[in-house]
């Protein structure tokens, strides 16, 4: 999906977990990357977990991809569902300056 | 008496270094012959540069060399050995590598060098105009540095109040926090020992990955005292402090914020010494998620010492560099 100059970088925050709008082409990572899941499951350190079906998780070298075809909601149980846009998004969590990159708690 | 020449490699700024010799004979032989050289030291150009260059031109001792010769892309002045001709060269280094070591000074040495030839009619009056204008920018930097740490301690000290609301509502643990001592285990530099401690601890809390990170870093860090946040905060003392010698640590609150879905507030942990604030030794954030009633607390760089909470926080999501330069081309949507 190639994005206009002007477009901004839609980001997504539900709790940790980061989704984070990416230039990257569908064909190039149905080629180059690995296709992980076709859902997202998330443990939080409290026990539950942030959940998304419908979408397509790659693996594209220590870097996660999630391609959303159509919206899709990301439920929690302890947080509001968030509806994820049609886009090709890189999953990241919170990162801290001690743990010196960016990791989730779990 | 067999005669010793001072050799002076004048080199270029940022791209051949200064020397400065003391040679048996006053040729190039000296450079390449080591039983005619008796001492060879080197300098940085770039530091060196204007200053020896200066003196040089204005001493009329420096501005009459007994020889002269080009090697290695270094002018050599050679002079007649004298006590005091060395004593005044090895002063001008010093004074030039101590202007070049504070930005305050680098930028205004032309004056301080201008005012210290304005004494030197010779040798002896040169050195101590050199020595007396170290002494004055060294005390003149002193209290600089005092004035800079107070205004600091104010700052925090204000920031605390303005915050202590917003702590006494959602973090009251903060007051009274649980400490794990062990600092019988770590010393102030790394050792394995300290890390295990350290790890023992904290898997109680922490998937062993994290632990195992967090107590690495924590092994070889300088703080006495780490934060943690889980279902309660807690504190792991690494290292001893002195409180008898008037060394504490002490976290500020330094800005705070509460939206519809979290509260943060910026934490600054400090070494004070002498009343003052010695080393800022972390920062952090520590937030409550409204929706998950969930406690966090995450390290920031100590670069963002000066910046509100909410950049803080923005860097926590990676969406600002550790200056806290903020994105600005994002949309974040947030619940």
């Amino acid at each position: 999906m190639n994005q206009t100059q002007n477009h901004k970088r839609i980001i997504y925050r539900q709790g940790d977990v980061i989704l984070e709008q990416v230039d990257f082409n569908v064909k190039d990572l149905e080629y180059y990357a690995r296709l992980e899941s076709d859902r997202i499951v998330i443990r939080s350190e409290n026990g539950h977990s942030h959940v998304m079906n419908n979408i397509k998780l790659y693996r594209y070298y220590n870097r996660q991809i999630v391609v959303v075809e159509k919206p899709t909601p990301m439920v929690h149980e302890q947080h509001p569902a968030i509806v994820v846009m049609t886009g090709i998004y890189e999953l990241r969590f919170v990162r801290d300056w001690l743990l010196r990159e960016s990791r989730t708690y779990d | 008496m067999e005669n010793r020449y001072i050799h002076l490699g004048v080199g270029v700024s940022g791209i051949r270094s200064y020397s400065l010799g003391i040679c048996k004979t006053f040729t190039s032989t000296c450079l390449v012959n080591s039983k005619y050289r008796e001492l060879h030291k080197m300098y940085v150009a770039s530091h060196v540069n204007y200053v020896v260059r200066e003196f040089i031109d204005n001493l009329d001792i420096l501005n009459n060399p007994f020889h002269i010769y080009r090697s290695s892309d270094r002018t050599y002045y050679v002079y007649k050995y004298s006590d005091k001709l060395w004593s005044l060269l090895e002063q001008i280094f010093m004074f030039a590598e101590f202007i070049q070591s504070n930005k305050k000074l680098r930028y205004r040495k032309r004056e301080i060098v201008e005012n210290v030839l304005l004494n030197c009619r010779d040798v002896d009056r040169c050195i101590d105009s050199i020595i007396d204008t170290v002494n004055r920018l060294k005390f003149v930097i002193m209290k600089r540095r005092e004035r800079g740490k107070k205004a600091l301690l104010t700052r925090f000290m204000r920031n605390t109040q303005k915050c202590m609301y917003v702590v006494d509502k959602y973090f009251s643990d903060l007051r009274n926090v649980h400490i794990f001592d062990i600092s019988n285990m770590c010393k102030s530099y790394y050792t394995s020992e300290c890390e295990e401690s350290i790890f023992n601890v904290l898997r109680k809390f922490y998937d062993s990955d994290i632990a195992r990170r967090y107590s690495h870093e924590i092994a070889a860090g300088s703080s006495p005292i780490w934060l943690f946040a889980r279902d309660g905060i807690f504190a792991i003392k690494t290292l001893p402090i002195y409180e008898d010698l008037g060394i504490f640590f002490r976290v500020f609150y330094d800005s705070c914020v509460e939206t519809d879905k979290y509260v943060a507030v910026k934490l600054i942990g400090v070494t004070m010494a002498n009343g003052y604030i010695d080393r800022i030794e972390w920062i952090a954030v520590l937030g409550l998620d409204k929706h998950s009633n969930q406690l966090f607390l995450h390290y920031v760089p100590k670069t963002l010492v000066f910046r509100d909470v909410e950049t803080c926080r923005r860097w926590l999501l990676g969406l600002a560099d550790r200056f806290g330069n903020v994105a600005q081309d994002i949309e974040l949507i947030e619940v």
